[in-house]
């Protein structure tokens, strides 16, 4: 043996139990069982288990992978993380909290309900078992079947909620969310079956929700101390106490937005709103609220408050950036550029007009409609923004077969070559 | 800043800033019975070590001003993985053991986490004689007790042939 390894076994035992007490894939806990006797007793300090998703692919043993789960378990004194990506019943899971249910803080469960069609005959079921991990701090599922209320009693600590990829229903929803009044951090994604949610959690500060289906959903919010909101999947928002509000996020894929209501965004630094169609109202309404945005993404592809799909009508250039003073990075697209394009965008400028604030703009184009106006609303941002560091001009799909498209085309090589160091095409 | 000076098995002196030096139980012991001003002799520690151990302060220090967290205050021994990775790279497993030691020795809690936390990641994935390789351990099971655990925990020993 070498002396580096002398000095290995030479460690104190305290040290091997804090190397090892850092490994948490169950197969490599299992394993040192195996390699010396003193390593076997320092398995009891490891605080972290992972059974990945292929533990039990292989197994010949006369054990199910529910036992091997709690015999592992019941090696260890105080597991605080679980995380278990392969299968496993209800009941085995209701026999592991049995034992750490106490003092664990952290799980992550592949629940891979979604599959089946009917609600769960299973008695009992995995969601209604993990009320006795009451000590949770953060909970994360994986693939859940939540179409009827939980039967929980409240999780005090839990600060971390995530569910990704649910089938739910509006009540089972509300049961969840009334049982975990300490959230700070929200995420539901991949959600379908919501139809109306309303979160009111005192201590949210992070919120980001995705819901499939037909992107109707209501949603509203009264959580004084948010900072982070996205949400996807909504037609009608509302949301009240935005004091500390940074960043917000609303598309909607399917659906059309047709009312939000925020109060006034005082901390707002950063928008995105996307979508296929948003009525002219929340539009507008939205850029009025986020006067002191520092950050500005808009990519909606019509307007229209019933089902036509309508283009956008005129914004004036010079109101719109007098408006958002504080605008530094603008990333528009197609239709909402087409908007700044029109034909009296520009008749307000005076002398004293600047963007003072603006560094860097992305714009997509798609049609070569109004090109004069285009042109010019890109020389309009050139002159005025004196700060502007970069202006990336991506070209998407130009949706007509007209010469117009190339001449278009051509005008913005020519623009881009003679501002080479602050324009570029992608 | 006071400087406070070190000499380790080799001969080489450093200089440690204070604050840092006393993040060392051992050191701090040393100040505590002598004067600042000697220098402190560390037979036990070898200069490349002690390099190692200036170099993971300093970049701590860069760290803790690049995202305004006192992580040794904090005693918060587990850094962005990036630099675990880097300070990684280099160490082969014999100088990761060494290391090891001296800082154990040293008492230097918040690089005492870090080391051991690399050296369980090189601990995944392997069998179990890789695993007594790696860490130099004497087997001490008869064959009937090696053969119980294996039986116990068949499950860990079946699947494709782990990586050495």
């Amino acid at each position: 043996m070498t002396i580096a390894k002398q000095i290995m076994e030479s460690l104190p035992d305290a040290i091997v139990q804090y190397i090892l007490s850092y490994m948490n894939n169950a197969r490599d806990v299992a394993l040192c069982n195996c390699v010396s006797k003193r390593w076997k007793d320092s398995i009891p300090y490891i605080r972290s288990l992972f059974f990945p998703r292929n533990s039990f692919d292989n197994l010949t043993g006369s054990d199910t992978p529910d036992d091997i789960v709690l015999k592992m378990i019941s090696l260890i004194e105080r597991l605080e993380n679980l995380v278990v990506y392969s299968p496993f019943s209800g009941a085995g899971l209701a026999s592991w909290l049995t034992l750490i249910g106490p003092s664990l803080r952290y799980l992550e469960l592949r629940m891979d309900n979604l599959a089946e069609q009917e609600v769960c005959n299973e008695r009992p079921s995995k969601l209604d078992c993990l009320t006795a991990a009451k000590s949770l701090e953060s909970l994360k599922l994986w693939g859940v079947l939540m179409t009827r209320s939980p039967k929980w009693d409240v999780f005090q600590k839990l600060k971390n909620l995530e569910i990704v990829g649910a089938r739910l229903e509006d009540p089972a929803l509300s049961t969840v969310l009334q049982a975990c009044p300490n959230l700070t951090k929200l995420l539901l994604l991949g959600c379908e079956g919501v139809v109306a949610v309303s979160i009111e959690l005192p201590h949210l500060e992070q919120c980001k929700l995705d819901f499939y289906g037909l992107g109707n959903c209501s949603f509203s919010m009264n959580c004084p101390k948010i900072e982070v909101l996205e949400v996807q999947g909504c037609s009608w928002i509302r949301v009240q106490k935005t004091k500390h509000l940074r960043n917000l996020s609303i598309a909607n894929n399917a659906g059309r937005v047709y009312m939000v209501d925020f109060e006034k965004l005082v901390a707002l630094e950063s928008l995105s709103i996307r979508g296929v169609q948003w009525c002219w109202g929340a539009i507008s309404s939205m850029l009025q609220w986020a006067s002191e945005v520092k950050h500005l993404y808009m990519k909606v592809e019509f307007t229209g408050d019933f089902e036509t799909l309508q283009p956008f009508p005129e914004v004036d250039f010079v109101d719109f950036f007098n408006n958002h003073p504080k605008l530094q990075n603008f990333d528009i697209h197609g239709a909402m550029f087409a908007a700044l394009c029109q034909k009296n965008s520009l008749k307000n400028v005076d002398s004293g007009f600047l963007i003072p604030c603006l560094e860097s703009v992305v714009i997509t184009v798609r049609s070569p409609l109004n090109a004069e106006q285009k042109m010019s609303t890109l020389e309009s941002l050139l002159k005025y923004g004196k700060n502007l560091k970069s202006m990336v001009i991506k070209v998407l799909q130009m949706k007509s077969n007209h010469s117009s498209a190339d001449d278009f085309f051509d005008e913005i090589c020519r623009f881009t070559c003679m501002n080479r160091k602050i324009v570029r095409i992608e | 800043m006071k400087k406070i000076s070190v000499r380790t098995s080799d001969g080489q002196e450093f200089e440690l800033e204070e604050n840092l030096a006393m993040e060392s139980a051992t050191i701090k012991t040393s100040l505590d019975a002598f004067s600042r001003d000697d220098i402190i002799l560390l037979p036990n520690v070898n200069s490349w070590e002690m390099v190692k151990i200036i170099e993971f302060f300093t970049k701590v220090q860069e760290l803790e001003t690049k995202f305004g967290v006192k992580f040794m205050e904090k005693k918060e021994g587990r850094f962005l993985e990036a630099f675990q990775a880097e300070f990684d790279k280099d160490l082969s497993d014999d100088n990761l053991y060494c290391l090891l030691w001296t800082v154990d020795y040293l008492g230097i809690e918040v690089l005492l986490e870090n080391l051991c936390h690399l050296m369980a990641e090189r601990t995944k994935n392997k069998t179990v004689e890789s695993c007594r390789n790696l860490f130099g351990v004497q087997h001490d099971y008869t064959p009937e007790e090696e053969a119980e655990i294996r039986e116990d925990y068949s499950w860990a020993f079946e699947g494709p042939e782990i990586e050495e």
